[in-house]
């Protein structure tokens, strides 16, 4: 018998049994808010970071650490199908995960094309320069959403 | 995520559920039988998802049966009915 590869390690491990619970489509939801909801606090935080920087690292560590077990749980609800590659999966879970991909594709877009409104918003309005705090915020937020969009469209899904 | 439903879209029916039993055989063991996970089984089953041709053909092949035995693109005829030559009361 041939040793598992990690692609198949990876697979058998968020395919875990044990995770059963975050499989519901109500969990797989709610775990959605709570990514959207740290996502909300993160921003926020940038637009103190300037102000008071130690005051607001720890609680963004804080929210970092959330954001990581959240993604997790998430990922495990959702087998993983978003990030595993082709021959880890089958032929519902390839055409799901391409639904998926098709549709987060849509909404970062869509958040991408919001985005830029506001900088010209900003810029028409002249309402100066933004600090250190908003500009990190607009480079790290997309990043993170890009990160985890695919995951959090696949969860939503009641097909997952 | 909603299952898309085109007006155009035709149901599949299948005997999966009847022949998967009939043999004694768990959703796990059918899904290893023909390389797909244990959940696709169960969308299978439940007309919530229609196979491509290749894992039709596959599914047939594990109960030794033509395709067209497994699926049908109209439903097929209860056991009573086959049986005893008489519908069900609705």
């Amino acid at each position: 018998m041939s040793t598992p590869t990690r692609t198949q390690r990876r697979a058998e491990r968020l395919d875990d049994p044990r995770f059963e619970r975050f499989r519901t489509l109500r969990a797989r939801r709610l775990l959605v808010a709570a990514l959207c909801g740290l996502l909300a606090v993160e921003a926020v935080l940038f637009l103190f970071i300037e102000a008071s920087p130690v005051a607001v690292l720890i609680p963004l560590s804080l929210v970092i650490v959330a954001f990581v077990f959240c993604l997790g749980m998430l990922k495990a609800s959702t087998r993983g199908i978003e990030e595993l590659p082709a021959d880890a999966l089958d032929e519902r879970q390839w055409q799901l995960r391409g639904e998926a991909y098709a549709r987060a594709y849509r909404i970062g877009f869509g958040l991408l094309v919001l985005e830029l409104a506001a900088v010209v918003t900003w810029r028409v309005l002249e309402w100066g320069t933004p600090g250190t705090g908003v500009l990190t915020a607009a480079v790290l937020l997309p990043f993170h959403v890009g990160l985890v969009l695919p995951t959090m469209v696949t969860a939503w899904s009641s097909r997952a | 995520m909603a299952p898309r439903k085109h007006s155009d879209e035709v149901e599949l029916y299948n005997r999966l559920t009847l022949l998967r039993t009939e043999r004694g055989m768990s959703r796990q063991e059918l899904a290893d039988a023909v390389g797909v996970h244990y959940q696709t089984i169960g969308y299978l089953e439940r007309g919530e998802y229609s196979p491509s041709a290749t894992l039709a053909l596959r599914l047939a092949a594990v109960f030794g049966l033509p395709m067209e035995a497994v699926f049908s693109l109209t439903p097929f005829r209860t056991l009573s009915e086959q049986v005893y030559g008489t519908k069900e009361p609705s």
